[in-house]
């Protein structure tokens, strides 16, 4: 009876002897529920059995796996992935901070007691700050977002269970100021660092902060050692003459891997709410200047290419200054006679580059111009780039042709100039500036501008300068500096400052196989005794360039070698003489 | 009564394999929280290397680095002249006014032989004052040399001596390079040997068994160190 009413039956049961039979008619009223208690036990069974599965196929298909496993390495990898250098030198990384947070209306100690005493060990909050903070009406505070470990203790031990010490995602740059405008900064607060706001931080937001990929660091084409020797020999030579800025930049003339860039003066991206705007300012992609003589190496080259210049020998007439249109174009360096070729690059003639740009035209200059990618923001991964400057075309007459050819009427980033030394010496072909590190190895593509006969003629032309004309001081022995000089009156709201310049050096090395194109320019430099009073980029800033290039020659793999050079004999049978610097 | 006894049977099977799977899942799940915690470990030591790896980051910073050598090191970038293209343009580095010429000891053996005139020429590849002899010292050593022993053409020295980075200027001029695995004495004889632009080589007659030792990779430099007759 107990098992029929529970469902069980182990068997027949057999009646005994001495069993009264059943009534017919309960019997089989027995039968019956016992039959439907049976049946619904098993429905029950089976709706279990069928849940149980059906939970389980949950589990299995429709979500993660619930333990710790190697997912969990996935899931403590940093909140945002770490940015390094070429040679994985860690230029930006995430770690947990501590900071110190209040519930103030949670606060059970004297709050003035409870200022004073954490003030005593946070140095740099004032006890008012602090009273005002543990007193404020909301019901979370920051008393400080980051505190270091031994503080943090400390207050810990204070035992205010209001305070409570919370580990965050702080974004760390070790090296400081080092290459602060390349990396950029992430939004300030320990709650935003999910946020790039300036530099690779925010135009890699999105790859740093992707969950499948924040494990690996984004590896960026700059070498610190190279960054560190552009830095400090600009900023000693922006002290020496007392100058406004100063910026630079090294390029892998055949990667476009920007090995360096620098913009001065710069900031600490850890605590980019204490640096002004001039020191946010990146001069290298967001300034634009007019750059100077240095542009007279692309006229040379367009004329060169164009078949405006034929051979070495050819001279133009600078014998007398340049009227045209108003304007008198004249040689600071005046030999007030023909030149050929050499002389008007050694010398930086004006007139001679001017009546070059002339017979060269408006139109193949603006089309040579244009292929270079100067009349737009220069191609580089950073978020700040400014547009360059230009006359519309319909203002672009002769005279803006002759002194946009040597380097007047025209303001472009020193970036954009890298990138055009680059193609003037690595064959012809421009290829776009890029942070990002090149596999070695791998090719790059790129645009033809000029043929490899014009830049091997550049080449020599360029080297030329530096042995014998204004930037010999530039010359680095054993490392084949080629380079030119450019000094440009300063452009402030369309209007020149008298005595005021920029000045700017554009080398590449070694000129017998160019690797690298540096670029440096100081803005407003007053003049030293370093440089005898000369503010000119061949007394100024050539010294820099030659020393940044032995600094970093053997960093780069470059060794200095003074039975290699490039052949400028029958350049220099074209010189009768030489220049001054 | 069998059937009934098969019925608990069964029971018992059940409810034995039911307790061993869970006795099994247990065992499963201890092993499992084990590794977890392993892992947990292993997370929050390598969040500690990081954060070690921080402060060291920091302290070790490049910023900082030239501020210790601009005020106390005062370490400076290489001059051309600090850098060496090969073992015997070093050597050349090192030459002294006053030092007498040597007179070279080379064996009957062309193996010793050859590679003194081979090193030789590569000097007066170097140093120009070696440049007008070397042909004739070259045609010298080669004259004895009826079965020439197979030529070295691989200096081992020159591994590793590409450059020297960051002397001290100061001290950089009273310094001679040294060059790990080069023998100073013997640098000097065959500084010396260029120095004078010539070189005797004189046909053995004494020390065969320290010029059988020559023969080798420092063959040069252990004939330069033979007695000298």
């Amino acid at each position: 009876m107990t098992s029929a009413v529970f469902g069980l039956s182990f068997g027949r049961r057999k009646l005994g002897p001495g069993t009264a039979a059943p009534v017919p008619g309960s019997r089989q009223r027995s039968i019956d529920r016992a039959r439907s208690r049976l049946m619904t036990g098993m429905l029950l069974f089976v709706i279990a059995i069928g849940l149980l599965g059906l939970r389980l196929l949950d589990l299995a298909v429709m979500h993660d796996r619930p333990t710790l496993g190697a997912t969990s390495f996935v899931l403590h990898a940093p909140p945002r992935a770490d940015i390094v250098d070429r040679n994985h030198v860690e230029l930006a990384r995430t770690f947990d901070a501590y900071a110190v947070s209040v519930a103030p209306r949670k606060l059970v100690g004297d709050p003035r007691i409870l200022a004073r005493q954490i003030a005593a060990i946070l140095p740099d909050r004032s006890a008012d700050v602090i009273y005002a903070e543990l007193t404020h009406t909301g019901s979370f505070r920051y008393v400080s977002p980051r505190v270091l470990p031994e503080q943090a203790k400390r207050i810990n031990d204070l035992g205010e269970p209001a305070i409570t010490l919370e580990r965050e995602p702080e974004r760390l740059y070790p090296n400081l100021n080092l290459a602060a405008h390349v990396l950029g900064y992430t939004e300030e607060g320990a709650r935003k660092i999910a946020a790039g706001k300036v530099g690779i931080e925010r135009s890699f937001n999105t790859r740093l902060t992707d969950a499948g990929q924040r494990g690996t660091p984004v590896e960026l084409a700059i070498d610190v050692r190279v960054q560190q020797a552009l830095e400090s020999e600009l900023a000693a030579v922006m002290l020496d003459q007392r100058a406004a800025g100063a910026g630079g930049v090294v390029l892998d003339v055949n990667t476009g891997e920007v090995l360096a860039m620098t913009s001065l003066p710069d900031f600490n991206p850890n605590a980019p709410a204490r640096a002004t705007d001039e020191q946010r300012y990146n001069k290298v992609t967001y300034g634009v200047y007019e750059l100077g003589s240095t542009f007279k190496a692309l006229t040379l080259a367009m004329a060169l290419d164009a078949g405006v210049i034929n051979d070495m020998g050819q001279k133009f007439d600078a014998s007398v200054p340049l009227h045209i249109a108003g304007f008198t174009i004249h040689d600071d360096h005046a030999l007030n006679r023909w030149e050929t070729i050499p002389e008007i690059f050694i010398h930086s003639s004006n007139i001679g580059t001017a009546r070059i740009a002339a017979e060269l035209g408006r139109d193949r200059q603006h089309a040579y111009l244009d292929k270079l990618g100067f009349f737009k923001p220069v191609a580089v991964e950073l978020p700040e780039r400014a547009m360059p400057q230009f006359p519309p075309l319909s203002n672009w007459g002769e005279l803006a042709t002759m002194t946009i050819g040597f380097g007047h009427g025209l303001a472009v980033s020193p970036l954009h100039l890298a990138t055009a030394y680059a193609a003037l010496v690595n064959g012809g072909t421009l290829r776009p500036a890029t942070m990002l590190k090149v596999a070695p190895g791998a090719t790059v593509a790129g645009t033809r501008v000029f043929s490899q006969t014009t830049s091997d003629k550049m080449r020599a032309l360029l080297r030329l300068v530096v042995t014998d004309g204004t930037g010999r001081k530039a010359d680095a022995p054993g490392y084949r500096v080629g380079g030119k000089t450019g000094t440009a009156e300063k452009l402030v709201n369309g209007r020149y400052v008298k005595g005021a310049n920029v000045s700017t050096f554009a080398a590449a090395f070694p000129m017998d196989h160019p690797r690298y194109v540096v670029v440096a320019m100081i803005d407003d430099p007053k003049g030293s005794k370093a440089s005898y009073g000369f503010k000119t980029a061949g007394m100024v800033i050539a010294p820099t360039v030659n020393r940044i290039i032995s600094r970093i020659g053997p960093t780069l793999g470059v060794n200095p070698d003074t039975s290699k050079d490039i052949d400028v004999q029958a350049l220099l049978s074209q010189i009768k003489d030489k220049a001054v610097e | 009564m069998s059937r009934s006894f098969g019925s608990i049977i069964l029971v018992v099977a059940a409810l034995g394999s039911a307790l061993g799977c869970y006795t099994l899942s247990l065992k499963v799940s201890a092993e499992r929280a084990a590794v977890d915690k392993l892992r947990i470990g292993m997370v929050a030591d390598a969040q500690d290397i990081r954060m070690l790896r921080s402060e060291l980051l920091i302290r070790a910073r490049l910023p900082e680095l030239q501020r210790w050598n601009d005020t106390v090191l005062q370490l400076s970038a290489p001059t051309e002249r600090q850098f060496v293209r090969d073992p015997v343009q070093l050597a050349a580095y090192a030459v002294k006014p006053g030092v007498p010429r040597v007179t070279l000891v080379a064996s009957s053996t062309a193996r010793s032989v050859a590679p003194v005139a081979q090193s030789v020429a590569r000097l007066s590849e170097a140093t120009p004052t070696a440049q007008a002899k070397a042909p004739a010292v070259a045609s010298t050593a080669s004259k004895p040399a009826p079965r020439v022993a197979p030529v070295q053409n691989t200096h081992p020295l020159a591994a590793g001596l590409r450059q020297i980075a960051f002397t001290v200027p100061s001290a950089a001029s009273a310094r001679a390079p040294r060059t790990p695995g080069l023998d100073a004495a013997a640098v000097e004889s065959i500084e010396a040997l260029a120095a004078a632009g010539s070189a005797q080589i004189v046909a053995p007659k004494a020390a065969p068994a320290k010029v059988a030792a020559a023969a080798g990779s420092n063959a040069v430099l252990n004939a330069a160190r033979s007695p000298t007759p």
